[in-house]
């Protein structure tokens, strides 16, 4: 879904353009009203009638902050997503019964959606992953947090997850996928419930981003100084210096994402935790293995010791930076209220021997970039002269026999 | 081994010895690698820059480029390994035991020997260093009468020493970043990153500037230099560079009398064209 902030003016012409062809194509619409029908017939049976107008690709308006909403809804696309099998008031729960909607309500995951878990035989909801998600690093039931807005919600990683389709266990390739189907019809005689419970099964057993996307995903906010910096952590664009990084960029296949660490095996994106908590990959406790095989099953640096271990991945960042400053300006004494988080996370956490190490790096590019940039320009200078001079004394050497007698002085 | 031709003449024309085949052939090797390893190494560091794909698939990517690269950094760190060895025995052989033969050996002698070696920055090449910025900015009209190996080619031969030291190290470090981590800190893979990549662009940027105008695009040589394949080189060259050395030669092997004068600075402008002549590629010796 695309949302465009505009300013006000903008949005009003816009909103009557869309009034204006969402009646056209109503109009149309109703005219192939009978074909429509026709061609969704293998989709649910609409039972709530929401696509009698849902149906229609114009459907949208401007909302109070100028954002443009687009409430169309493609069937077939809905019908094999996860959540093809829910009804529409299964999440969203109030406010449909009038017409048009005025009071509706943000869908709410901790739901319970009257559809039976197998395993328990009660209704199902996310509340269980909600509630782990909510008490991890990224939750908002931290209370110690000064900023909760900035937290994400289930959206913010499941970002469109109603028009993923589900695929099969062998990716893209129908064929085999059918083959595999075709054996669970022999006694699931109802092929729409065997699909879709393959489809679900299979559907976990690979990751659904690619290595890039994940990236993309985290680095969303990860990426965001203010953001970072009013939280007392420190932007990830180190993670772009990395070979990690390059392997993700180059399509590696099982390139190390940032899920493949701070995620690895065993672990669940919905419960991350600090780095300074034993539950968490990176606790010093954990690091080895998680560089060296994650429990067995995915095996990176098998020879992995724990100074490996120690090294960073993310080179240094803001935090040390912060740190060595710290130590050499000391700035308006121990009064920690004139500080930013990140400065006094910075303080507590970075240990002397990390800001030497900084240190010695930041010396070390600093070197490096002196060494080449007065190394070129000084070949540059001197390829330039000497280009110069020889032009000068072939030019005498051409139109007089004593050359360079002006040139000396 | 055969006792070299230091002057060759054909056709008329004066050639000199500068380097043999041994050394001709570490120098192809070295080159080859090197280039190598620039163009495969470079697509990582600037992975950012449109150009870098294309590069990089060239050398087949991902899973071909690493290997091409280690490969040709392994064979470089033998040619360094080589080298060494090369220099030692030749430095020994050719030197050192002569000399322990005449007059005996002592460590004064040893040392004044070793600094004394043609590749060793001397005070000679500072005097050629501001001589060449008097020519440059037009204080005066001749060249710096250089050496055998002028302070340019010093600077070719020591920049690759210390760069393949450096470069191969923080290689190895990061190639086996689990063993080098036994007994170094984690960080050190870190350095070893910025180490590697930087020494490398300094490394790229000075051959592509520095050494490959000095002997291929300078004007006085364009459009190539041929010494590196031919080991020889012409007589305008060796008095436009090496004009010390030269005459040096030129009184050793028994021409004294065709010395001819400086570049630029002669009084005699009767010799005037053929020092000002340029080496065209078609009159190139082909001397190998």
């Amino acid at each position: 879904m695309t949302i465009i902030a505009t300013n006000y003016k903008e949005h009003l012409v816009r909103s009557l353009t869309v009034q204006t062809i969402a009646i056209f194509f109503a109009a149309v619409c109703m005219l192939f009203a009978v074909q429509g029908l026709h061609a969704s017939s293998e989709a649910l049976p609409d039972s709530e009638n929401c696509l009698y107008c849902h149906r229609y690709p114009q459907m949208g308006r401007y909302d109070e902050n100028g954002k443009k909403r687009i409430f169309y809804v493609n069937e077939r696309i809905f019908a094999k997503s996860v959540h093809g099998k829910l009804s529409c008031k299964s999440c969203h729960v109030s406010g449909l019964d009038q017409i048009p909607h005025t009071d509706i309500k943000k869908v709410d995951c901790t739901t319970k959606c009257h559809i039976k878990e197998p395993s328990t035989n009660q209704e199902f909801s996310h509340a269980n992953v909600v509630l782990k998600m909510e008490t991890s690093v990224h939750g908002r039931r931290n209370k110690d947090n000064p900023y909760p807005e900035d937290l994400p919600d289930c959206k913010s990683c499941h970002d469109n997850p109603l028009y993923a389709t589900l695929d099969g266990m062998w990716c893209d390739n129908e064929a085999l996928s059918n083959e595999t189907l075709a054996r669970c019809t022999v006694c699931h005689v109802r092929k729409e419930w065997a699909e879709s419970f393959y489809t679900h099964f299979t559907h976990r057993m690979r990751k659904k981003r690619a290595q890039k996307d994940i990236v993309q995903l985290c680095t969303g906010c990860h990426e965001d100084r203010e953001k970072m910096n009013r939280h007392g952590l420190e932007s990830i664009e180190t993670y772009k210096d990395t070979y990690h990084w390059k392997q993700v960029k180059y399509k590696v296949e099982n390139a190390p994402d940032c899920l493949t660490c701070h995620v690895p095996v065993g672990h669940s994106t919905h419960e991350m935790y600090a780095q300074t908590d034993p539950r968490s990959p990176l606790h010093m406790n954990n690091r080895v293995s998680t560089c060296s095989h994650q429990g067995g099953i995915q095996v990176c640096h098998p020879g992995a010791t724990p100074e490996f271990a120690m090294g960073r991945v993310h080179a240094y960042g803001a935090k040390a930076e912060l740190a060595a400053a710290e130590t050499t300006i000391k700035i308006g004494d121990d009064t920690d209220k004139s500080k930013s988080l990140v400065q006094i996370r910075a303080k507590k956490e970075i240990s002397d021997k990390e800001i030497f190490h900084y240190e010695v790096l930041r010396y070390l590019t600093l070197i490096y970039k002196v060494l080449i940039g007065s190394t070129i320009g000084f070949m540059c200078l001197h390829q330039f002269l000497d280009y110069r001079r020889t032009r000068k004394r072939m030019k005498h050497s051409h139109h007089s026999s004593h050359p360079e007698k002006e040139d000396k002085i | 081994m055969n006792k070299t031709t230091i002057i060759r003449i054909k056709n008329g024309k004066k050639y000199f010895f500068r380097f043999s085949v041994n050394q001709r052939i570490q120098h192809v090797i070295l080159a080859t690698c090197v280039v190598v390893l620039v163009l495969t190494g470079m697509p990582l560091k600037f992975h950012y820059t449109f150009w870098a794909q294309y590069l990089y698939t060239m050398f087949g990517g991902i899973h071909m480029a690493p290997i091409i690269h280690r490969m040709a950094g392994v064979i470089l760190i033998i040619l360094f390994i080589y080298h060494l060895l090369y220099l030692i025995r030749t430095i020994w052989k050719g030197q050192i035991l002569p000399l322990k033969q005449r007059e005996g050996l002592s460590i004064v002698k040893l040392i004044r020997l070793l600094v004394n070696q043609p590749l060793i920055p001397n005070l000679k090449d500072l005097r050629d260093i501001i001589d060449l910025l008097k020519y440059l900015f037009f204080i005066s009209a001749e060249r710096p009468k250089g050496a055998q190996f002028t302070w340019k080619e010093k600077f070719d031969y020591w920049a690759p020493f210390w760069g393949i030291v450096i470069i191969g190290a923080s290689g190895a470090v990061m190639w086996g970043k689990e063993i080098a981590t036994r007994w170094l800190p984690g960080e050190i893979i870190n350095f070893a990153l910025i180490a590697h990549s930087d020494e490398a662009l300094l490394a790229a940027l000075f051959l592509f500037i520095w050494h490959w105008y000095n002997v291929h695009f300078s004007t006085s040589v364009f459009p190539m230099g041929t010494a590196f394949l031919t080991g020889y080189l012409s007589e305008e060259l060796m008095i436009e560079e090496h004009y010390e050395y030269y005459v040096e030669v030129m009184k050793r092997e028994g021409f004294e009398h065709e010395i001819l004068p400086p570049h630029g600075g002669g009084q005699d402008s009767t010799n005037m064209k053929t020092k000002e002549e340029v080496v065209s590629a078609s009159e190139l010796p082909r001397i190998l």
